[in-house]
C-alpha cells in the first residue's frame, strides 16, 4: 500500500493505516523535537502533540504537499509553541558575537579527528547546543534540512517562504554554526584536509 | 572568502546546484585555499548533523497511541460559503488598531515576519466600538497580513513579500489601505465567536469579506454545535480543502475551529 492509500484509509478512521503512518515518521518528528529543544520529555510531549493535530487534521489533508511536508511543518508549529513557553537564556547568544557574559563550552579545546568517535559524539552535542542558539527562522530551515533531509522546496512550501529565503537560511544557519565551533571548541584549527573525510 | 559562493557551497553540499553550478564551484575551489577550507566545514557540519539522529524512547509509539485514544477526527471542513445575501456593514466595519502584532497567532506570527491588525466589527450598531470584543452582538475579527512593510525583517528574507496569493482580494486590500502601514496581498480572517454566531454568519459574506476566516472556539462541543448552525442556515456546503500555511499557522494555536473559504 502507498502512502496515498495509506493516507486515505485513515482519513476514513482506520486507525491501523494511521498507526502505520505514526510508525513511519515518529523517529523523524522525535529527532526533529530533539534538536528543537534539546530535552527528551519536550521532544515526547512535542511527539504526542504533533500526532495528536496530524489525527485530527487529516480529514482535511488533500495532497497539495507531501503528507512528511505537512507533518514537519505541523511540528515545526508545535515545537514554536512548546519553546515559546520556555525561557531560552540563550537566546541571541549566537548573534552577539563578543559577548564575554555567555555560557561557555565545556569543552574548550576540542580538537578534530575523524578517527575518534568519541570526539564525533562531542561534536555532534555541540553542534545540537549550536541549533538551539540559531534564530528561530534559521533553526526550522537548518532541522528541516539535515534532520529530515527535506529538499529546499519542500522547505519552502512548508514554511511559507520563498526558495531563495530558504537558500540564504540555510546558508546563514551553517555560518552561524561554524562560527559557533568555532569559538566553543576550538575546532577548524588544525588539519584541515581532514573536514571533509566523509 | 568569497562572499559570492558562500550560497552556492550550500547547495551543493545539500545537492542542489545544478552541474553547471557544481563545476563552477569546483573550478573555484581549485585556486581559492579560503573558499576550500570554508567549504570542507561547512560539509563537515553537515555531515555531523545528518548522523545526529538518535534512538527514539521505547515508549514513544505507544505514547502517541494512547494520546489519541479517544480523539475523534476533526469533521471534514471547512466549507465553500455560498450565501449571496448581503447586509451594509461598511460603516460598522472598524481598524481598532493598525499594526499589531496578534496574541492568538502567539510566537509563530511574530517569528515570520508576518504583520496583524485587529478589527472589531460591532453588529449591534453600526457605531465604532473601539477595541474591546466581547460587547453583547459583537464579534473580533483577527485579519492577518501575508506580509507588512516591517522593517525589521532581514533584506535576505525579503523574497518572502514577493510570495503573493491568486486570492487576494479587495476587501482586505480595504483593511490595510486604511491602517495606512499594511499592504496585504491575501488575509485570513480569525474570528472569536464570543456564542453568537448568527451574528458570525451575517458577516460571512462575499461582500463583506472573502478569503479564508477561522472561526475558534473555546471548546469542541461549541464548535460542533457552531457547524451545525451553519448547515441549519444553509450557508454552506462540504469541500474538499487542505490546509493552507495560514490555516495550519493558526491552528498551531487552536484546535476547536471552523475554516471557511468565503468567495
Amino acid at each position: 500500500m502507498n502512502e496515498r492509500e495509506l493516507v486515505a484509509l485513515a482519513q476514513k478512521g482506520n486507525k491501523d493505516a494511521f498507526e502505520q503512518i505514526v510508525t513511519t515518521y515518529e523517529k523523524k518528528i522525535y529527532n526533529m523535537a530533539l534538536r528543537y529543544t534539546q530535552d527528551p520529555e519536550d521532544a515526547l510531549d512535542i511527539c504526542q502533540e504533533v500526532f495528536l493535530r496530524v489525527y485530527r487534521f487529516l480529514p482535511r489533508f488533500k495532497g497539495d504537499s507531501t503528507l512528511s511536508t505537512w507533518i514537519y511543518r505541523i511540528t515545526m508549529n508545535v515545537c514554536h509553541d512548546t519553546t515559546a513557553k520556555k525561557t531560552n537564556i540563550y537566546e541571541l547568544s549566537l548573534d552577539s558575537g563578543t559577548n564575554d557574559d555567555e555560557p561557555t563550552s565545556e569543552i574548550a579545546d576540542l580538537r578534530f579527528d575523524p578517527e575518534n568517535e568519541f570526539e564525533k559524539k562531542q561534536t555532534r552535542e555541540l553542534i545540537a547546543r549550536g541549533i538551539t542558539m540559531l534564530d528561530s527562522d534559521h533553526r526550522d530551515a537548518i532541522i528541516m534540512r539535515d534532520i529530515n533531509g527535506m529538499s529546499y522546496d519542500e522547505i519552502a512550501y512548508a514554511l511559507g517562504v520563498s526558495q531563495g529565503t530558504v537558500k540564504s537560511r540555510i546558508s546563514r544557519a551553517r555560518e552561524k554554526l561554524k562560527n559557533f565551533l568555532i569559538k566553543n571548541g576550538n575546532f577548524f584549527a588544525q588539519n584541515q584536509s581532514k573536514y571533509n573525510e566523509d | 572568502m568569497c562572499e559570492e559562493y558562500k550560497i552556492l557551497m550550500n547547495m551543493v553540499i545539500d545537492g542542489e546546484a545544478s552541474p553547471e553550478d557544481r563545476w563552477l564551484l569546483t573550478e573555484h575551489l581549485k585556486v581559492c585555499a579560503a573558499c576550500r577550507s570554508e567549504y570542507e566545514q561547512l560539509q563537515y557540519i553537515a555531515n555531523r548533523m545528518r548522523d545526529m539522529e538518535e534512538d527514539v524512547p521505547a515508549d514513544l509509539h505507544s505514547t502517541i497511541m494512547a494520546g489519541i485514544k479517544d480523539v475523534k477526527p476533526a469533521i471534514r471542513i471547512p466549507y465553500k460559503f455560498i450565501k449571496t445575501a448581503g447586509i451594509a456593514v461598511a460603516a460598522c466595519f472598524v481598524i481598532a488598531a493598525a499594526g499589531m502584532f496578534l496574541p492568538s497567532m502567539g510566537n509563530f506570527a511574530a517569528k515570520s515576519d508576518m504583520a496583524a491588525e485587529r478589527v472589531h466589527v460591532d453588529t449591534g450598531n453600526t457605531s465604532a466600538t473601539g477595541m474591546a470584543s466581547s460587547t453583547s452582538g459583537g464579534m473580533s475579527y483577527d485579519s492577518v497580513a501575508d506580509k507588512s512593510s516591517d522593517a525589521n525583517m532581514p533584506t535576505a528574507d525579503a523574497e518572502y513579500a514577493g510570495t503573493t496569493s491568486p486570492q487576494d482580494n479587495g476587501n482586505t486590500g480595504n483593511a490595510g489601505t486604511t491602517s495606512g502601514e499594511v499592504t496585504h496581498e491575501r488575509a485570513v480572517y480569525v474570528l472569536t465567536c464570543n456564542g453568537v454566531l448568527p451574528a458570525v454568519i451575517d458577516k460571512l459574506n462575499p461582500s463583506y469579506l472573502s478569503g479564508e476566516v477561522v472561526i475558534s472556539f473555546d471548546t469542541e462541543t461549541e464548535m460542533l454545535d457552531a457547524y451545525k448552525q451553519l448547515m441549519n442556515a444553509g450557508c454552506v456546503q462540504t469541500s474538499d480543502y487542505a490546509l493552507s500555511n495560514e490555516c495550519t499557522k493558526l491552528i498551531g494555536s487552536s484546535l476547536n475551529s471552523i475554516v471557511i473559504i468565503v468567495k
